[in-house]
């Protein structure tokens, strides 16, 4: 499984572990935050391995 | 006094030897000493909590006490065990390569941030455990002895004999003795390391999450930082008994318990946690390995 389409199963992950501590509604913004987190690390090493955020050569 | 101090030791004892076992696998295995263990103890008082409070609300708790008194245990331990397993993958499986030092302050971070964590979305004032069981009290070589006190001790020592066939008998155990004596020698065998390693954390933190809802029915009371505190006890009941032995958890939780509680009757009580990491020190300077250290290979995890 790619690790895009791991982010939403990541998202709901901490989501369920957030739940009973910090009831349903934190829970949802907590499970999103770690989502949000997972996709932007994911996409910002993708882009650095591709060469698409690298600075200028030379 | 005698008889007051042994029966206090060994309940106290009890959940000392839970929380120890969870440091002592994890160490058995990857020589890390999981210092956020004492937070997982801590989540699962607060999971106890929550799971309480919602039973009470369905009315559960008087219709059915003993499906309640299993859900109280169940739900804190499977969340307990998803909380240790995430732990793992998140804070430590990206530093195992790295030197000894780097895994042990990523897990005093973790060990902060769930307590700030916890402290956050739950409050920095104590809670209270609700009320479930309520068993009467009798009189033994003159100690006050409560039904809850032999509930605490008889599952405590269940889940200890249930670790120890587990570790013992089943392939899963077996294949947990054989990481923690050669890592890469068992992942050449056909063992997946990997999961091993997410077994034994999560089988320490169900433990630990035993261990928090009992002390939480206990003392009636669960606040953030007793997980520091307790987990700080048994990492010494754990390094007392031989940090990476099984029955060396057990022995450390109880003896260290008993000392403590003999200590605090008849010395001081105010300096019982004084005396607790006395006994560490004691133990590193002339017995660093432990007391079952260095023997009992077999037992090892």
């Amino acid at each position: 499984m790619s690790t895009y389409a791991r982010v939403p199963l990541i998202g709901l992950w901490f989501a369920f572990l957030a739940l009973p501590l910090a009831g349903w509604k934190n829970s949802l913004w907590i499970g999103l935050g770690c989502a949000a987190v997972v996709f932007v690390v994911s996409a910002t090493r993708a882009s650095v391995q591709t060469g698409s955020l690298a600075g200028p050569a030379g | 006094m005698f008889a007051q101090q042994l029966v206090n030791g060994l309940v106290v004892g009890a959940v000392y030897a839970l929380i120890a076992l969870g440091y002592t696998l994890v160490y058995g295995i990857l020589q890390l000493i999981n210092f956020a263990h004492g937070e997982i103890y801590m989540i699962g008082a607060y999971v106890g909590i929550a799971v309480l409070t919602v039973l009470g609300t369905m009315g559960l708790t008087q219709t059915s006490l003993a499906l309640s008194i299993v859900l109280v245990f169940l739900i804190p331990m499977i969340y307990c065990a998803a909380y240790g397993i995430t732990l793992e993958r998140v804070a430590y499986r990206p530093l195992r390569g790295a030197p000894r030092l780097s895994p042990l302050i990523s897990a005093i971070g973790m060990s902060l941030f769930l307590q700030n964590y916890v402290q956050v979305v739950q409050g920095a004032r104590d809670k209270a455990f609700p009320n479930l069981l309520e068993l009467g009290s009798f009189q033994l070589f003159g100690a006050y002895v409560n039904g809850l006190q032999i509930f605490i001790l008889i599952l405590a020592l269940g889940l200890m004999a249930a670790l120890q066939l587990f570790i013992k008998k089943t392939k899963l155990g077996k294949a947990m003795r054989a990481t923690a004596q050669d890592r890469t020698m068992a992942s050449l065998v056909g063992v997946n390391v990997n999961q091993v390693i997410a077994v034994t954390f999560a089988i320490g933190s169900v433990l630990a999450a035993v261990a928090g809802v009992m002390v939480g029915m206990y003392y009636g009371i669960v606040n953030h930082h007793i997980g520091f505190v307790a987990g700080m006890k048994a990492f010494t009941a754990a390094v007392l008994g031989g940090i990476g032995n099984v029955t060396g958890a057990f022995l450390g939780g109880f003896l260290l318990a008993l000392l403590e509680s003999f200590w605090a009757g008849y010395v001081s009580a105010v300096y019982k946690d004084v005396f607790a990491f006395m006994v560490l020190v004691v133990v590193l300077i002339f017995r660093p390995e432990g007391i079952l250290g260095g023997s009992g290979e077999a037992d090892r995890t």
